[in-house]
């Protein structure tokens, strides 16, 4: 028993080694069979896998058949066993022309040593094809002998084989130096053969090519290790263009501050379009070291130079380089005034807001105004206590820059501070930046009850143009404190309080304000109060989208019973208008008898139908086939139409948009702007920024791109672009719609150009076209005169009939 | 001193300290005259919809009017192996130059069937390589070797030996290198910021990665079979390249030999491997997650070739970080969090910046005059295409693999580190 459960274990353990050899034979087998070329591909492609010393002979025999032989290099060339190249050196003989080159390149590949001697006189060949080959092999093999070899032969070789020998060369040099060297920023060149590589490089250095020069002094630096930063800068300063090329790449990768310090101090030596490139690789050094040669070039008389040194001082400066930034910043415009702000938000490291702030009890006032910005795009939380004793500063601009740093940074910890100096300010203009301020912290407050202590108790007690901008904050402090204050002040006896309460209740949108907001607009005392507060639930609805849709419709069935005049009433339709139930119907409906607000009416009820077609088709259809049927008017009816329509299958659309515009030029009308080149049609395209328009504007017309509601204005253009994939070059028709006119581009080319002003009609142009296979790049260019902007396009085939297969993409595949 | 043109340094006519081409475009401003001798010089290698795109713009493209409407850039040559395209794109951008104001009367672009015949012209500084994926790593290392500047679309290689040999051509003749992956640079910021975040530690400690899609390798197709006659206007053995003959079948897609994600897949790591600091690195161990790859890397953090179950933002190419206090997903129109505040407060000064720049190939252009590194440089495309097709190695053999990200083998998988490269068909090597 024991016996057999060994056997089987030792079975389980051969068995896949067994597969494997039984794999290895039979295609062995094939290759020494008379097989199709086919089948004997297969098999090498196969031994590539699975191949072992047993397969090489098989191999080995179709090196030399001109049509197998990659066949066989596919196997041998990464088989990791010398028989595998001593059959490539044996075929060295057999092989002539192509054939030849590709045994001598697998033997290169393979670093073959023992092809060494075979490819010294094969780079002396007579083909250049062949000496070429297995000059670039040994540079692929590498050390003394291959490298001595290329020397040797470098001298005598024909123009042609010329390359191949320097590339040989080169590849020899880099293997001396270890793999790559120096391609990790922070790795020199471990002491390998050094000076052999030195050599080669040196060779090259004085070559006629400049291609060459270049490759030899990148070599030479690379090869120099604790000296790389002194030929670097003798090279930079040197007076051949093409080796300070290989410097200037170097100079961010060779390490040490001593480094740093030599290219820093080489700066004032070299002529400004070369200093901007070198402050370039000190900043990617990111070593500070050279922050004393950078500070002077903020100063240099070449614009490039003077942003390129407060670029880098950004990255690399400490706290040292806060003064000259602030300066400059303060006295500069432009570009240069926004790389000396940007470098001070930059600025890393310990200790910068505290420098900051030191520096700002001695500076000039628009340089601390400057820092004060600073502080607060920094966000610095250290600043706070500095920044709330600035608000209250004497000189203005430091009381606004102060508060608007204060907005960014500050917490609910500054409220009552902030409430305080509200108090004591003089002017209006004081009262409105701290009341900006205020807001800002309290609705980015997590604190609410917080802030609306801070609030609260000053509010009570202050004067009147005081309390009625705590109670303007009071709106957006969340909480029952703050409401009920605000409830109370509607009542109170000074207008100006009421007033602002209400108003502030009002635009304050919240939730829990609805039910005072729908008490005001019945018995607030003024009529203005009372439509303002009816406004403001309607406000506050809008915002509500994040409730249940049956929470919605009670807040628009109460809103729309308290609505007594027209113009609210449309507001509460618009916000039935949003909800996609069915139960949203029943609301809208008795206001079709409603002349002055039919129309919206209608068009609330068309919505929702469409909005919910997808879930409840059928009674989106019915609501709105009864819409027509007791249609009042023609515009009811002919909407209700068009969204029967549209319930229509939305087949081969093309809903994947990105759009740029809209373009506008004074004095032209839409029908002009046709033909106005806008960036999209000209050279300046690449700065052009695209977006992507949202696929259609309801569930119900996913076809229908509507620009107007993405871009809006009237006289101007837009721009939508997409890609569509044909598997196969096609015939096919392009069915467009648009409001208004469109111009259209496949593939760069224009096909189409209707300078019109209509409504839309899907498929109102059809454009014969011709899909190339792959991506179709697809370019409309769509007027607006006024009222709608919009457009539809569709591809189906010549005869109209679907064409399925097609997919539109804004960022294909490529 | 009579500064030199650029032209003039270009030509290495005689020595002096003048770089008049060193002034960065910002400096510049692009909408100011440029004189013709201060536009870096540009080749176009492949203009079908991608180089096309780059060079002639486009509804779809990021820089819309393209590199041939840039002011800083003159476009001198492009190639293509299908006639229609090339004399189009050369038509055009001829065209495009005619009609600009001041742009007309320089040197006309060229059409060229052998990209060899770009390379050899030495008015040319740089060139963009969108080519099917088989070729992109030996042009690009042709190109070091020409002495030009390079941006090559992605993948950036389609062997973890070809990245390698990229890299270390780019370095051996110091050039400027730009990998095609512009998620690092365009869509506003979106992946900076979400790198950003992520390395500022504000999901807590970095857990793992879905990067939405696997990994990606190439092979050579089944050959022998029948063919067809090559349409007039097709250079059929241009196409075919480094890949073995085969006869003309009527396939000439960028993408005719991609295992998985080749395609798309490097979009996505070099994301990953951005926010995972992983640039100079990469995986250590790779398995299967269901059917999809997935690797660890030395931090412990997984990546995952998957999307983040449940998940919308992130389809259209992007990421999504798992942390210990939150997530971010991040997709070229979306960078959102959970919670949402993660993602709504600015960066500040003492968290991690990274490398910034708005226009990818802005960014190239401006490298090219300065020599400095560009954001997806040599290294980073080596080591992003890596992770994209290591998941490929480990997409073929369905096992878990150990990788030293430090040597770039396989431990103890004879057949993973087989699969690391692919034999070419010469005369093309890498």
């Amino acid at each position: 028993m024991r016996l057999i459960f060994i056997a089987i274990i030792f079975a389980a353990l051969l068995s896949p080694l067994r597969a494997a050899d039984s794999d290895e034979e039979q295609s062995i087998a094939v290759l020494q069979s008379d097989a199709t070329l086919q089948q004997k591909d297969a098999a090498c492609a196969q031994l590539k896998h699975i191949g072992t010393v047993r397969s090489v002979p098989a191999l080995a025999a179709l090196l030399a058949d001109e049509q197998l032989s990659h066949s066989a290099r596919y196997a041998l060339e990464s088989m990791p066993l010398p028989e595998a190249g001593r059959a490539l050196i044996g075929a060295l003989d057999k092989t002539a022309g192509l054939t030849r080159v590709g045994i001598i390149t697998s033997l290169g590949y393979r670093r073959e040593l023992a092809a060494l001697p075979a490819l010294a006189k094969l780079v002396s060949d007579n083909d250049p094809q062949i000496a070429s080959a297995a000059a670039v092999a040994l540079g692929k093999i590498g050390g003394a002998e291959a490298a001595n070899t290329l020397k040797a032969a470098r001298a005598g070789a024909p123009a042609p084989v010329q390359p191949s020998i320097a590339d040989g060369l080169l590849r020899c040099a880099a293997h001396f130096l270890k793999k790559g060297a120096m391609h990790s920023p922070h790795a020199l060149p471990a002491d390998e053969d050094t000076a052999a590589a030195s050599e080669i490089y040196q060779s090259l250095l004085h070559s006629k090519e400049p291609r060459l020069r270049t490759a030899a002094a990148h070599g030479l630096i690379v090869s120099s290790g604790k000296d790389a930063a002194a030929t670097a800068q003798k090279m930079l300063l040197g007076d051949d263009p093409f080796c300070r090329m290989a410097a200037l790449q170097l100079i961010a990768r060779i390490p040490g501050e001593v480094a740093t310090k030599l290219f820093a101090e080489s700066l004032p030596s070299l002529p400004a379009d070369i200093q901007v490139a070198v402050i370039e690789a000190l900043r990617q050094r990111g070593d500070a070291a050279a922050v004393p040669a950078l500070v002077p070039a903020t100063k240099a008389s070449s614009d490039a130079v003077r942003i390129a040194a407060l670029r880098a001082l950004g990255a690399i400066g400490d706290a040292s380089v806060i003064a000259p930034l602030a300066e400059t910043a303060a006295g500069t415009k432009g570009g240069e005034q926004e790389a000396a702000r940007d470098a001070l938000d930059l600025l890393r490291g310990k200790g910068i807001s505290k420098a900051m702030l030191a520096h700002l009890t001695k500076a000039a006032p628009e340089v601390q105004t400057e820092l004060i910005l600073s502080l607060g795009r920094r966000k610095e939380t250290s600043a706070v206590p500095t920044l709330l004793k600035l608000a209250g500063s004497s000189s203005e601009s430091q009381r606004a820059a102060s508060l608007q740093s204060l907005a960014l940074t500050a917490d609910e910890g500054v409220v009552n501070d902030l409430v305080g100096l509200l108090v004591k300010a003089g002017t209006d203009g004081e009262r409105d930046a701290i009341e900006k301020t205020l807001l800002t912290i309290c609705v980015r407050s997590k604190h609410s009850e917080v802030c609306a202590a801070s609030v609260l108790k000053s509010e009570k007690t202050a004067a009147v143009p005081v309390r009625c901008a705590l109670l303007r904050v009071l709106g957006r402090v969340a909480g029952n404190e703050s409401l009920q204050e605000l409830r109370t002040a509607t009542r109170d006896s000074d207008p100006a309080i009421q007033d602002a309460a209400i108003r502030s209740l009002a635009d304050a949108g919240r939730l829990d304000a609805m039910p005072d907001l729908l008490a005001l607009a019945k018995d607030a005392p003024t009529l203005p109060h009372r439509v303002l507060a009816l406004r403001g639930y309607w406000h506050a609805v809008s915002l509500a989208d994040k409730c249940a849709a049956a929470e919605r419709l009670k807040m628009c069935e109460t809103g729309l019973a308290a609505s007594p005049r027209p113009d609210e009433k449309r507001l509460g339709l618009t916000e039935l208008a949003k909800i996609p139930d069915v139960g949203a119907f029943k609301l809208a409906e008795p206001f079709l008898a409603d002349a002055a607000v039919r129309a919206e009416a209608a068009s609330a009820i068309v919505q929702i139908a469409l909005e919910t077609s997808g879930a409840h088709r059928s009674a989106a259809k019915a609501e709105l086939t009864h819409l027509l049927a007791t249609a009042p008017d023609d515009a009811t009816r002919k909407a209700a139409e068009a969204a029967l329509d549209q319930l229509e299958p939305a087949a081969g659309y093309i809903t994947a948009w990105q759009v740029a515009g809209p373009y506008a030029q004074e004095g032209k009308n839409y029908r002009a702007l046709f033909d106005i080149l806008f960036p999209p049609e000209t050279p300046d395209a690449a700065q052009v920024k695209w977006r992507t328009l949202p696929a259609g504007t309801s569930a119900g017309t996913p076809w229908l791109l509507d620009l107007l509601k993405f871009l809006g204005g009237q006289q101007c253009v837009a721009y939508a672009r997409t890609n569509v994939y044909s598997d196969k070059p096609q015939a096919a028709r392009l069915d467009l719609g648009s409001d208004d006119g469109v111009k259209v581009w496949l593939n760069g080319e224009v096909i189409h150009a209707n300078n019109t002003a209509r409504p839309l009609k899907p498929g109102s142009d059809k454009v014969a076209i011709k899909l190339k296979q792959g991506w179709n790049a697809l370019l409309l260019k769509i007027t607006q005169n006024n009222l709608g902007w919009e457009f539809s396009a569709r591809i189906v085939k010549p005869d109209g009939t679907p064409l399925f297969g097609l997919r539109a993409d804004t960022s294909p595949v490529h | 001193m009579k500064q030199l043109s650029r032209r003039d340094f270009v030509k290495g006519a005689g020595a002096a300290l003048g770089f008049p081409f060193l002034v960065p475009s910002s400096a510049l401003g692009l909408g100011g005259a440029i004189a013709p001798s201060e536009r870096i010089t540009m080749g176009f290698i492949g203009v079908g919809g991608q180089g096309g795109g780059h060079l002639l713009g486009g509804a779809w493209t990021y820089i819309p009017g393209g590199y041939s409407a840039r002011p800083d850039v003159q476009v001198l040559a492009v190639c293509d192996v299908r006639r229609e395209r090339r004399e189009r794109a050369v038509q055009r951008v001829n065209e495009n130059y005619a009609q600009t104001p001041g742009r007309s009367g320089g040197k006309p672009c060229e059409g060229y069937v052998d990209f060899r015949q770009v390379l050899e012209r030495d008015d040319i500084d740089a060139v963009l390589i969108a080519t099917p994926a088989h070729w992109h790593a030996i042009m690009a290392i042709m190109a070091a070797e020409a002495g030009k500047d390079i941006y090559c679309e992605k993948p950036s290689a389609c062997t973890v030996h070809e990245a390698q040999a990229m890299a270390a051509a780019v370095r051996r003749y110091g050039r400027v290198y730009q990998a095609g992956t512009q998620q690092r640079s365009e869509y506003g910021g979106k992946f900076r910021r979400a790198c950003e975040f992520v390395r500022s530690g504000r999901i807590g400690r970095l857990k793992e990665i879905y990067a939405y899609r696997d990994g990606g390798a190439i092979r050579w197709p089944v050959r022998f079979g029948a063919g067809r006659p090559v349409p007039d206007g097709l250079d059929w053995e241009l196409y075919l390249g480094p890949a073995p003959w085969l006869p003309y079948d009527g396939n000439v897609g960028s993408h005719r030999f991609d295992i998985g994600e080749l395609n798309w897949g490097q979009h996505h790591y070099d994301i990953v491997q951005w926010a995972a600091n992983a640039d100079e690195t990469g995986p250590v161990e790779l398995f299967m997650d269901g059917d999809r790859t997935a690797y660890r890397y030395a931090s412990g953090v997984t990546v995952f070739g998957k999307p983040y179950p449940g998940e919308k933002v992130g389809g259209n190419g992007g990421a999504c970080f798992v942390g210990t206090n939150g997530r971010i997903a991040v997709d070229r129109d979306n960078l959102v969090s959970d919670p949402p505040d993660i993602v709504r407060e600015p960066l500040r000064p003492d968290e991690t910046h990274l490398y910034h720049c708005d226009s990818h190939s802005g960014n190239f252009l401006e490298c090219v005059r300065t020599r400095q590194r560009t954001i997806c440089h040599e290294g980073v495309a080596h080591r992003s295409s890596s992770a994209l097709l290591l998941g490929g190695v480990e997409k073929q053999l369905q096992r878990p693999l150990k990788w030293d990200p430090q040597r770039e083998q396989f431990v103890g998988d004879d057949e993973a580190n087989r699969l690391l490269s692919i034999a070419q068909r010469p005369p093309w090597h890498i």
